[in-house]
């Protein structure tokens, strides 16, 4: 259900999404590429355009395109 | 959730997915989610979703006019600024923490509502009042339409929303001042109320603006939360895995549909084992309670009623016996 549902509210997020943010890496725990943390959390279905795991780089894009930031967590 | 700003990031974390729309100052316009024991997508759609987001659009286009109304948006700053500074969580989490994120060992947004409670549980100052969170707008007496996210379907007969004069088809706008685009909006302002107080609401009647003030006392935060994920971290816990049995197997048994019947399927507590509980146990009463109830419900009333360390008298059918069992609580 998850894979299906998530990319139908996608086509909808992206129109105004400037981030898409599950789970930010801290210095405290074992550093982890984003590819790899999105494989083990079998995210594969995440948009290319959204940002993942960087809520950083999310209001950094938010504030050059003037957009709102859309963040979500599930 | 392992880093995710707990000041910035305040929402329902018992949820099937939750959304924040933001200014990247850091003002919130609204959330999206919610999630009730109606089911996990019962108060989401595509439709509600959309809306919220046009209401988002129009707030961000009348930023920073708006910026007062916005304020209430954020919450007050909370004790620990992220769920690893949660010291029952930190003590969970230790050993997975140098470990690369899994499905296994993240922090799943529920484990910060059970990190509050085990800590809680620690310092002796767990209160159960702080188990009724994030009130549905049902609890006012208000159902909303869940493709419009912000239009009254339905009042509830004698609830406050129906003495204060609300009516299906209204408008809502602001609840006492912030702009709502959403249920999850409404349960923000609901969640951040205290029991006893005045709840302003502002409403499109036929296009018109109406002002309606609703007074709220009692037990209107309660409400059946047996669906939540972090339920099973409040104590006493019993530790009996047993799924209520299907009207089909009742009839089977001789047992009314409406009678309780749980299998005991699994059982993981020692004491229960000790007790004389075994698996295959049909449990057909829990302490002179005999009206159906499913695994969840029973383990919620057990939490609400009973204390660690409590022993709950039940009676199960074995074998087409009936058998008095005691069975302490952990």
């Amino acid at each position: 259900m998850k894979c299906k549902k998530a990319n139908r509210w996608k086509n909808y997020i992206i129109s105004i999404a400037a981030l898409a943010l599950y789970l930010i890496s801290l210095n405290l725990v074992a550093q982890q590429d984003a590819g790899d943390l999105q494989k083990n959390l079998e995210d594969l279905e995440v948009g290319s355009d959204w940002i993942y795991d960087d809520l950083q780089q999310g209001i950094a894009q938010a504030k050059e395109s003037g957009k709102p930031l859309f963040v979500l967590f599930r | 959730m392992k880093n995710a700003d707990l000041s910035q990031f305040q929402f329902d974390y018992d949820l099937t997915w939750a959304a924040f729309f933001m200014n990247p100052d850091g003002t919130i316009y609204g959330r999206y989610g919610s999630r009730s024991v109606a089911g996990a997508m019962a108060h989401n759609s595509m439709a509600s979703l959309k809306h919220a987001m046009r209401r988002a659009l129009e707030l961000h286009q009348n930023y920073p006019a708006n910026k007062a109304s916005l304020a209430g948006k954020r919450g007050s700053e909370p004790r620990w600024k992220t769920t690893l500074e949660i010291p029952a969580l930190q003590r969970q989490f230790q050993e997975q923490l140098m470990k690369p994120t899994s499905r296994e060992n993240c922090i799943h947004c529920h484990n910060i509502y059970d990190g509050w409670r085990e800590t809680a549980y620690d310092e002796e100052a767990f209160d159960q009042d702080s188990l009724w969170v994030y009130p549905m707008p049902d609890n006012i007496g208000m159902q909303i339409h869940v493709d419009s996210g912000n239009t009254v379907a339905q009042v509830i007969e004698d609830s406050p929303a129906a003495h204060a004069g609300l009516e299906a088809g209204d408008v809502i706008h602001t609840m006492n001042g912030q702009p709502i685009i959403s249920q999850a909006d409404m349960q923000w302002v609901l969640h951040n109320l205290p029991t006893t107080a005045e709840l302003q609401i502002e409403v499109k009647r036929d296009g018109s603006p109406l002002t309606k003030t609703l007074s709220l006392s009692g037990d209107w935060k309660k409400s059946d939360i047996s669906w939540r994920g972090s339920m099973w971290s409040i104590r006493p816990k019993l530790r009996v895995w047993a799924p209520e049995l299907s009207v089909e197997k009742k009839e089977q048994l001789g047992l009314a549909p409406h009678a309780l019947a749980l299998e005991t399927k699994w059982i993981p507590s020692q004491e229960a084992k000790q007790a004389g509980l075994q698996n295959g146990d049909i449990i057909v009463e829990v302490d002179g309670k005999t009206e159906a109830m499913s695994h969840s419900q029973l383990n919620l009333w057990i939490k609400l009623n009973y204390q660690s360390g409590d022993t709950l008298p039940i009676q199960v059918l074995r074998e087409n016996k009936k058998i008095s069992l005691t069975i302490p609580l952990e």
